[in-house]
This record gives C-alpha cells, sequence and structure tokens, in this order.
C-alpha cells in the first residue's frame, strides 16, 4: 500500500482535529519563506525545480489543513482509511430526507429569489454542519473511526449544500 | 518533517559576490506606462527630460523614421501611423476585437494576434508593445548606468495565459529578460507595504482606464500573499466618459453616432466635465450648438450602475476567500480613475473605512514593480520580502461530451501542482487528445482554450482499462506546464502550454459573470452531455461484444432485437431529450444483461478448457 504524506508532519504541526487558522498561517508562511522559488532567484535550475515541488506539496498541505472537511479527510486517511468511498450503510435514511428536504427549500429560495429564507437556510445548514463536525471529532478521539467516517460524510454533504447556498447567495447579488 | 530536511537547494553553492545586478519595473497600461528602480527598498519612478513620468502608450511608426514612443509626432496620416491601445490586443484573435479602432487590422497568417496595418508596414501587436518596452527599459538603463539585467513587468490580474504570454514575448522581443510577471492589485500591495509598513489584511481596489481588478492580500512581516482576485477585463474609467458623452448627444438631440474624430472630440468634452464636477456641484457644457449643464446628481446616475459593478466583484472576492468586511484593516486604491471622489466615496461606504491613497494611484504599481525586481534580480536587500500569487481563472481539461474538468480552482495558491486520471473510452485506444482550458463555466465552447496536445503509445486494452494521470503544474511565475502519462506503462507525453487565442475582450469577466447567472442552465446541459456520453459507452460496448461473440451466443431474433435497440440510443443520443436517452440506455442494459451471463460463462468455458482446475488463476 502507498503511505500517505502526513500533512500535519510536513507543517510540523501535532496530529488534530480542531487546527486554529492563525497556527496554520503562521507554520505555512514561515516555510513558504524559507523554500519559496524565488528564494532562489539567481541559482540554476534545479534548485529552483526543487524549490517549486516543494512549495506546490506545501500549498497542498496547507489546503488540505485549512478547510475542515478536507482536513477531517487526511485524519481519516492518514488512520487507513478510504474517505472518498461511501458505503451504502453508512448514510442514516433520516439524513438523506433531512438533506432532501434542505434541497428542495434551497430550489424555492433561487426560484422565488429569497435572500432572507436562503440566509435562514445558510443558519441552519451552518448549525447541522456544527453538529455533524462535534460528532465526528468527539468519535474520532475515542478512535471509533467507523463512527467517525460515518459523521464526515455528512459533513461532505452539508459542505457541498453550503457552497450551493453560497452560490445562490452569489446569484441574488448579481 | 522529513521532507524538509533534504539538503536546501543550491546550499553547496557558493555565490559569487557579483555586481549588483540593475533591475526596473515596468507597469505596461493601456493609455500610459511608467518605469521605475529600486535601490535599498525606496524605489524611485523615472522621468522623461521634460520631467513626465507617464508615457503615453502609444507608438507613431513612418516609413523613414525608427518608431517614436510617447506623445505622437505632429505628421499627417498619410506619412504616420499612431498606434495606442495596443494592450487590448495582446492575446486576443481577430474575432475578439468588435470595436472600432482607429487604424486597421487583418487576420495573421497562421492565426493568432491580428496585425496591424502602419506606413511601416504590418505589425503585430506584440511588435508594438515591444517598442514601448525598449523605449522604457532605455529609460531604465540611463538612470541606472547600463543595460537592465532584468525587469518586472506588471499584467492587470485578470489577464489569462495567452494575454501573459503576448506580454512575455513582447519582452523577449524587445530583448528583456523577465524576472517575473506580476498582477498590477500586488504590485501595488507591495509598494505600500515596503514603503509605509502597511500590515494586515488589505484589499487592493484598482480601476484604470480600461480594467478593474481587485485583490485581497495578507501582508505580514515582509510576506505578501494574494488570498483572492476578481475584476472584469473591461471596465475601467473610459467607461465613464462614455456614458457622460453619451447623456451629451442624448441631451444635445443627436440620433446617429458619431465619426471617429467627432466622437474623440465629445470624449474630451466629458473628462472635463467629468474633472468640473471634483470641485463645483455643477458645470456648464456645451456640444455642436447644444448648450447645458450637467450636475452632479446626473453624473452620478450615469456612473453609479459601473461602480455597483466593482463592489460586486469586491464582495465576492471576499466570499472567495471567506474574509468579511469588517476584518480588512486596509482599503487601497489603485489607478487613475480612483481620483474620482465618487469612487472614493462609494467604496468608502461600502467598506465602511476610508481608503488609503497615500501613494499615487498612477505610480504607485511601477513602483511595486521596482521593489520586487530588485529581490527578483538577486540583489540583497528586501531579502526578508516574499510574494505568495494565486491563478486568477480555474484551469481545465476537456472532457467527454464539450465538458470543461477543472483540475486546478481559481485563486489556488501557486506554486501548485494538481493531477487527475482519465480513463479510455473506446476499446483498443492507443491514443488520447488532451484540450488544456482556462475558466470558469462548464462547457468547453464557453472557456479558453489554451493548448491541445495528444497522448499516444497507449497500450491497447478495453474502454475503461488504461489510466491516463494529467499533471498541472503552475510555477511562481504563473507558466503552466501540462504533462500526461498512461499509468500502467509509463508512457509520457508533455506540453508546455503555448496559449492559443479565440476568446472576446470581455470573455474573461463575462466567463466569471456567466458562471454564475448560467450555473443553471450549464447544469442542465452538463446532465444532458453526462447521459448521452454514458448512452453511447453502452452502444460501442455492446455493438463490440455483439462482433466478437453474437453469432455463436445468441439467436438471430436475439441479435436483431440488440441491433435495432442499439441503433435506436444511438440516434436518440444525438437528440437533446435527457430522460428518453436514460430510460433507452436501462432498457439496453437490461435487455443485454442475459447476453452478458452468457458471455462470462463462455470466457470461464474458455479459461477452463483443456486444463486442471488448479492449474486456473481465476
Amino acid at each position: 500500500m502507498l503511505t500517505t504524506l502526513n500533512y500535519f508532519d510536513l507543517l510540523a504541526l501535532p496530529e488534530s482535529v480542531e487546527l486554529e487558522r492563525a497556527v496554520l498561517e503562521h507554520a505555512y508562511q514561515a516555510l513558504q519563506s524559507r523554500w519559496h522559488p524565488d528564494r532562489f532567484a539567481g541559482l540554476d535550475a534545479a534548485a529552483r525545480t526543487c524549490a517549486v515541488q516543494q512549495t506546490s506539496l506545501l500549498n497542498d498541505a496547507y489546503r488540505s489543513l485549512r478547510e475542515p472537511v478536507l482536513r477531517a479527510a487526511h485524519l481519516l486517511t492518514l488512520r487507513g482509511l478510504d474517505p472518498e468511498r461511501l458505503e451504502q450503510h453508512e448514510l442514516e435514511p433520516l439524513f438523506l430526507l433531512e438533506q432532501m428536504t434542505s434541497r428542495e427549500n434551497l430550489e424555492e429560495c433561487r426560484a422565488g429569489r429569497d435572500a432572507a429564507a436562503l440566509a435562514r437556510l445558510g443558519a441552519v445548514v451552518q448549525a447541522r454542519f456544527k453538529a455533524a463536525w462535534a460528532g465526528f471529532a468527539a468519535a474520532f478521539a475515542r478512535n471509533a473511526l467507523l463512527e467517525a467516517k460515518r459523521e464526515f460524510h455528512k459533513l461532505q454533504f452539508l459542505n457541498k449544500l453550503q457552497h450551493e447556498i453560497s452560490a445562490a447567495e452569489a446569484l441574488l447579488d448579481g | 518533517m522529513a521532507l524538509f530536511t533534504i539538503a536546501e537547494p543550491g546550499q553547496s553553492k557558493t555565490r559569487a559576490p557579483a555586481r549588483r545586478k540593475r533591475a526596473a519595473g515596468i507597469d505596461l497600461g493601456t493609455t500610459n506606462s511608467l518605469v521605475a528602480t529600486a535601490r535599498e527598498g525606496k524605489a524611485q519612478v523615472l522621468r522623461d527630460a521634460q520631467g513626465e513620468a507617464l508615457l503615453p502608450s502609444i507608438v507613431t511608426y513612418s516609413a523613414t523614421q525608427a518608431p517614436h514612443v510617447g506623445v505622437p509626432l505632429a505628421l499627417d496620416n498619410a506619412q504616420a501611423s499612431s498606434i495606442s491601445s495596443v494592450k487590448r490586443l495582446m492575446g486576443r484573435g481577430r474575432a475578439d476585437i468588435d470595436y472600432p479602432l482607429p487604424y486597421l487590422l487583418e487576420d495573421a497568417p497562421g492565426g493568432g494576434m491580428p496585425l496591424i496595418h502602419t506606413v511601416a508596414g504590418k505589425l503585430s501587436p506584440v511588435q508594438v508593445s515591444a517598442d514601448i518596452l525598449r523605449h522604457l527599459a532605455a529609460r531604465g538603463g540611463a538612470a541606472l548606468g547600463g543595460e537592465l539585467d532584468g525587469v518586472v513587468i506588471t499584467v492587470p490580474a485578470y489577464f489569462d495565459e495567452a494575454q501573459r504570454q503576448a506580454t512575455r514575448d513582447a519582452a523577449r522581443l524587445a530583448g528583456l529578460t523577465v524576472l517575473r510577471l506580476l498582477s498590477e492589485p500586488t504590485a501595488a500591495a507591495v509598494a505600500y507595504g515596503l514603503d509605509q509598513q502597511l500590515e494586515g489584511t488589505v484589499i487592493i481596489y484598482d480601476l484604470g482606464g480600461g480594467t478593474f481588478d481587485v485583490s485581497l492580500m495578507q501582508l505580514q512581516q515582509g510576506v505578501f500573499r494574494v488570498l483572492a482576485t476578481g475584476g472584469d477585463a473591461a471596465l475601467g474609467g473610459d467607461d465613464f466618459d462614455r456614458a457622460i458623452a453619451l447623456w451629451l448627444l442624448q441631451a444635445a438631440g443627436i440620433a446617429q453616432t458619431p465619426a471617429l474624430q467627432e466622437w474623440r472630440a465629445l470624449l474630451a468634452v466629458a473628462r472635463t466635465a467629468k474633472h468640473g464636477l471634483t470641485t463645483a456641484a455643477q458645470v456648464p457644457v456645451a456640444y455642436a450648438a447644444w448648450q447645458g449643464v450637467l450636475t452632479r446628481e446626473t453624473y452620478y446616475s450615469l456612473v453609479d450602475g459601473l461602480i455597483d459593478t466593482t463592489l460586486r466583484a469586491c464582495k465576492r472576492v471576499l466570499r472567495d476567500a471567506q474574509v468579511q468586511a469588517g476584518e480588512l484593516s486596509n482599503v487601497v486604491l489603485v489607478g487613475g480613475a480612483t481620483r474620482s471622489p465618487r469612487v472614493q466615496e462609494k467604496v468608502a461606504a461600502f467598506f465602511g473605512r476610508a481608503p488609503l491613497c497615500s501613494i499615487d494611484p498612477e505610480e504607485v504599481v511601477a513602483i511595486g514593480a521596482a521593489l520586487q525586481a530588485d529581490v527578483l534580480a538577486g540583489n540583497k536587500y528586501g531579502a526578508q520580502t516574499l510574494l505568495l500569487d494565486v491563478i486568477p481563472l480555474s484551469l481545465g481539461i476537456e472532457t467527454m461530451g464539450g465538458l470543461m474538468e477543472k483540475i486546478i480552482a481559481r485563486n489556488s495558491a501557486i506554486p501548485v501542482a494538481r493531477s487527475q486520471e482519465f480513463t479510455t473510452y473506446k476499446d483498443g485506444q492507443t491514443s488520447m487528445s488532451l484540450h488544456v482550458l482556462q475558466g470558469e463555466r462548464e462547457l468547453v465552447q464557453d472557456c479558453r482554450s489554451l493548448a491541445r496536445f495528444d497522448l499516444t503509445g497507449i497500450p491497447p486494452l478495453v474502454a475503461g482499462a488504461a489510466r491516463v494521470k494529467v499533471t498541472f503544474q503552475v510555477d511562481a511565475d504563473g507558466l503552466l506546464e501540462v504533462s500526461a502519462a498512461e499509468t500502467t506503462s509509463g508512457h509520457h507525453a508533455t506540453v508546455l502550454v503555448k496559449p492559443s487565442f479565440g476568446l472576446q475582450e470581455n470573455d474573461i469577466a463575462d466567463m466569471l459573470k456567466n458562471a454564475y447567472t448560467a450555473a443553471e442552465a450549464d447544469k442542465r446541459l452538463r446532465k444532458l452531455r453526462e447521459k448521452q456520453v454514458e448512452a453511447l459507452r453502452h452502444v460501442e460496448a455492446l455493438q463490440s461484444a455483439l462482433a466478437q461473440d453474437g453469432a455463436a451466443l445468441l439467436s438471430a431474433e436475439e441479435i436483431t432485437e440488440l441491433t435495432q435497440l442499439l441503433q435506436e440510443l444511438r440516434a436518440l443520443a444525438a437528440t437533446e431529450a435527457a430522460d428518453a436517452i436514460e430510460s433507452l440506455t436501462q432498457r439496453l442494459n437490461e435487455k443485454s444483461l442475459d447476453f452478458a451471463a452468457r458471455r462470462m460463462d463462455a470466457g470461464i468455458h474458455k479459461a477452463l478448457a483443456g486444463r486442471r482446475l488448479n492449474d486456473v488463476d481465476l
């Protein structure tokens, strides 16, 4: 099996579910300052190519740790799970039903150009995301990985919905 | 940390105690250009003998003399051609230019940018830009006492790969070494950061004559990081003048569009009135036989819509970076058009704070470029400053059905490398055409085509078995390199993207704008395309299965039935009836299930024939 690169190690950060933005930014900028290709301006092509590869990797790591859902996926991968794979039984029917209702709701907001209702829906989804996040964090802390993975898939769904809500908001703004 | 303890690049090399490098920053503008140089972290805009910093971006060609750059010479049209606003033609095709120009264009042989007719012959926009760059570089060289070692040239943040490439080509033609193409708002941020020690999260609002750019940046201890960028490639201060001019025409009761010369005079009246309103509540205006008054209220009603468009772009950038307006520590104004009090007022109201414009908004970009040039040339001062940029528009590849698959999303930090795997579509397919695209829309026809290349030598396997890994890499210079490899055989094909041209002037802005409004239509079309592709894949698979084993495993009636369904589906897949395509695909699937089962049985029998069971590896 291919070993996964540990992004926490790469950024010299402790492996954790919660990660303060400021701490991440600080680690990222410090490493960028050291490894950015511009630091090797005037040196040979090989040195610059090496720097380009290092910083590309660093940019990937930063992005994966900054977004909570990507960070959760990375943590699961590090524990040997495949977050890309969603098994049928991993989603509760109730959750799916809730998702369908939210989506219908979103359609109605879009069709009716109702910004206030859209904001309310956004708040509801935000609250659900928070709850699922807490569920993920708790399960992961207990090393209940399968449960953590179930919560992770909820986060994925909710995150996608959040993106669609914000796209709809952008559309209403013109 | 393992990855970062490998020997530091260049560590073993000793740096030669070289002479100080001569580097300059060039702001190559649509209407005016500037050049600046930096020393010990202090930049200086270079002026001509008359003390002018701004060089009009106009080149006058004559049959007998060398090109003249700047305010046009007083020669008549038969002897000379003055070429202005050439920046608008950079990286554009003939078909993209649908606005009047005071000079003639013709298609270039072999496509690409159009050629401009001048008395000195037909010239490409790249050549004209090169003449401007040469002039500015000479000014820089004279100030630094020798030929320049390198330059940083600024471009709108919203320039796509083709426009950037054209700018690079112009520099190469002028014999210049480009240290970096730098986004104009980023350059402005560097100037404020180094010159005025500005720190925190800052938004740069850059309204020039012809373009609008907005960049959200984080400035911290010498690190300048672009968080997100956006804009409108076809909105600028010139549009304010145009709005007033159109109002003047209407007020004067003139119905037909004036000729080019007349239009210029009208724009001049509009500009004077606009400037007058900076201090007065209303100004007298006269055009042709008509005389009247332009009030501030009328003026506001003409331009507020344009300013609101720029503010919407600001909002989108904040949203992209997930930053609230309240978290900003400063709003910086850049570009000549931000001298307008109305722009300042509306920007202040939108962000809830007074904007900063302590460095001359027309000089700030060149100053930042000069400071960055000094760093990139390897001069010691400013070794602590670092610039982290993003790509302005998403990059991707064409997939089946004319869809754009994004591989690197807009506003991704560079350098960046990202891969995606694709599979073959037909049985025995040995080559794959790759079409590299830039833009935000879902359909290929709405995105900019950057390059096409072929990966050949794929081992012939059944459809879907061969895997092609496509890797996009953008380096710190923003240069894109695309490579593809078949992963089972390791066969490589690489291309360094050399963009082609095919988009219209406002397409960049439109691409983004429309990505929102058209998201719904795109989604429907996307669904249809997916159904079509899916249907054709089944048709292909069944057809090849029928050809192979049909006669052996099926009765004549069965073959006829399947063939008929197959033809029906092929015809239907060419229509737009997504649901019908889906249900017929489903039916074909069901009808061919039995055939598939028989093939599998036959396959097992074949594998077992003449062998002992424990020889067989199933």
